[in-house]
């Protein structure tokens, strides 16, 4: 499960003014960092036929203002997860990417520095959809994208 | 909207506690009202046939009921576990009730144990925002321990009968913990004439978990519900399509099934679409498959209340409500019928 993230400068900078420097260590956390993870951990994932778990956020889909910098690391990896689905399969490893939706987190709170966030649910109102996820086989689910909070978890036909 | 709007006023003595062959003479032994913007009508459930037109579609769940009470003991001495949901045979989100009649949430911890005949459940943590359903942990598989000890889930209203008696005729793959209900007044020959009169029917999976409790949060729209594991089949989502096409009528057999097919909608029709399924259909979301509902009598202020005035208005609910307590209709999975039609008369 690649779950550390960075979110990038604080506050937010909109793509136009952002620091290029600051963007490469967001993509090195964000998406090459995950990818040596994997590379690093395929002869135990080829033994356990296992499944990897890129944690993903509705800003890789959004093109909301000001999120390009985190959003477009996550988008690249969203097209890693389903890119290594598809050339892994052959050797069993199956990969999936979650986008948790919002939660009331550390990050979440540094993203909206001056916000009260305690309307957002806390991180266990994903249990449900982890319960589900480890249940499924993972060579039925790999490539998919899900959103944990979202109303449905779907098997591809 | 508000939970109180949700509720309404009937006589215990309405809760239908013995399935209607027990009563009458056969399973389609029940009464039916059948509600449209005009009004609402009484009829006998075997008219159906003749309530529908030839071209109209019948979508049923066939998902078989489960024998999913368990007897368990543990800390707070003789409790029963009602199953809900299966993840995988030894995972499963699980209501621990004192009885069939006294429900939870019960003084439990997490890691605490539970003992079902020789195997083990562990409570591994509460289902957030339902504080009464437990993720368990069994030693044995779930299917093992129902066939030796389960029984059907009952309530305080109606005492356990035999499995057969919470199946319908299209019950075919076995999942839920409580029967879909709605089919069951459908005998072979109701099922017969509705051919007959060029009706069809086509079925999707949903299977069903525990029966929600009385909805919590004020806010109807904020109630945490827990998804259901469901399929529609391709074939049932080309039928739906063509029925459409012909301007035919599509009737969910059912709350599940209206569940099943709205989550399967796309602005484009209905897709073949397997999972799980957390959709909460309420006054605020839009019905966009189902022309109507057959389906029994709900309680006050639940979930499924929601959905019917989703689909028909709260007010064509509440008024077809009224109309059935007054004509002493009876609730629950032996009771008798409802066909709540979206907007068109027939």
């Amino acid at each position: 499960m690649n779950n550390a993230s960075d979110l990038g400068e604080i506050p937010r900078p909109e793509l136009a003014s952002a620091s290029l420097q600051r963007f490469r260590v967001t993509l090195e956390t964000n998406l090459v960092a995950p990818l040596a993870l994997i590379q690093e951990s395929l002869p135990q994932l080829e033994q356990t036929r296992g499944l990897v778990v890129n944690i993903s956020s509705d800003a890789s889909q959004g093109g909301y203002e000001r999120w390009g910098i985190y959003g477009s690391s996550k988008a690249a990896l969203d097209l890693a997860s389903k890119t290594l689905a598809a050339e892994l399969k052959p050797r069993h490893i199956s990969v999936v990417s979650v986008d948790p939706g919002d939660m009331r987190t550390r990050m979440h709170q540094d993203a909206f520095p001056d916000e009260d966030i305690s309307d957002r649910p806390l991180p266990e109102v994903t249990l449900p959809f982890w319960a589900w996820l480890v249940s499924q086989d993972p060579e039925r689910i790999t490539g998919m994208r899900y959103q944990a909070q979202g109303t449905l978890w779907e098997i591809p036909a | 909207m508000n939970r109180s709007e949700l509720l309404f006023d009937r006589p215990t003595e309405l809760f239908a506690s013995a399935p209607p062959e027990m009563r009458g003479h056969d399973r389609d032994d029940v009464r039916l009202i059948v509600s449209t913007p005009e009004g609402d009508t009484h009829h006998a459930f075997t008219e159906l046939p003749w309530l529908l037109d030839p071209g109209d579609l019948l979508v049923v769940n066939e998902s078989a009921t489960l024998p999913a009470s368990l007897p368990a003991t543990g800390r707070l001495g003789e409790i029963r576990l009602y199953l809900s949901t299966r993840f995988t045979d030894d995972l499963w989100l699980a209501e621990p009730r004192w009885s069939p009649s006294r429900p939870g949430p019960l003084p439990l911890n997490i890691n605490e144990t539970l003992q079902i005949g020789e195997a083990k459940a562990v409570l591994l943590q509460q289902y957030p925002g339902i504080p009464r359903l437990w993720f368990v942990r069994f030693d044995t598989p779930a299917g093992l321990l129902t066939a030796k000890h389960g029984e059907p889930i009952h309530y305080s209203y109606a005492p356990a009968y035999p499995m057969s008696d919470y199946q319908t005729l299209f019950s075919r793959f076995p999942g839920s913990v409580e029967m879909p209900s709605a089919a069951r007044p459908i005998t072979p020959h109701v099922r017969d004439t509705l051919r007959e009169r060029g009706i069809g029917i086509v079925g999707v999976i949903l299977h069903t978990g525990v029966s929600s409790l009385e909805i919590e949060d004020n806010t109807v729209e904020h109630q945490a519900l827990y998804p259901e594991v469901f399929k529609v089949p391709e074939a049932t989502a080309n039928a739906v399509n063509a029925t459409h096409s012909r301007r035919g009528r599509v009737i969910a057999v059912g709350t599940t099934v209206v569940r099943a097919l709205e989550t399967a909608w796309t602005p484009k029709g209905v897709r073949a679409c397997s999972g799980a399924t957390g959709l909460y259909i309420h006054p605020g979301t839009s019905v966009h498959v189902i022309d109507g509902l057959l389906t029994g009598l709900h309680d006050p202020i639940t979930s499924h209340l929601a959905m019917l005035s989703a689909i028909a208005g709260l007010a064509r609910v509440k008024r077809a409500y009224t109309e059935a307590i007054r004509n002493r209709y009876l609730w629950h999975e032996f009771g008798d019928s409802h066909l709540l039609w979206r907007q068109i008369a027939n």
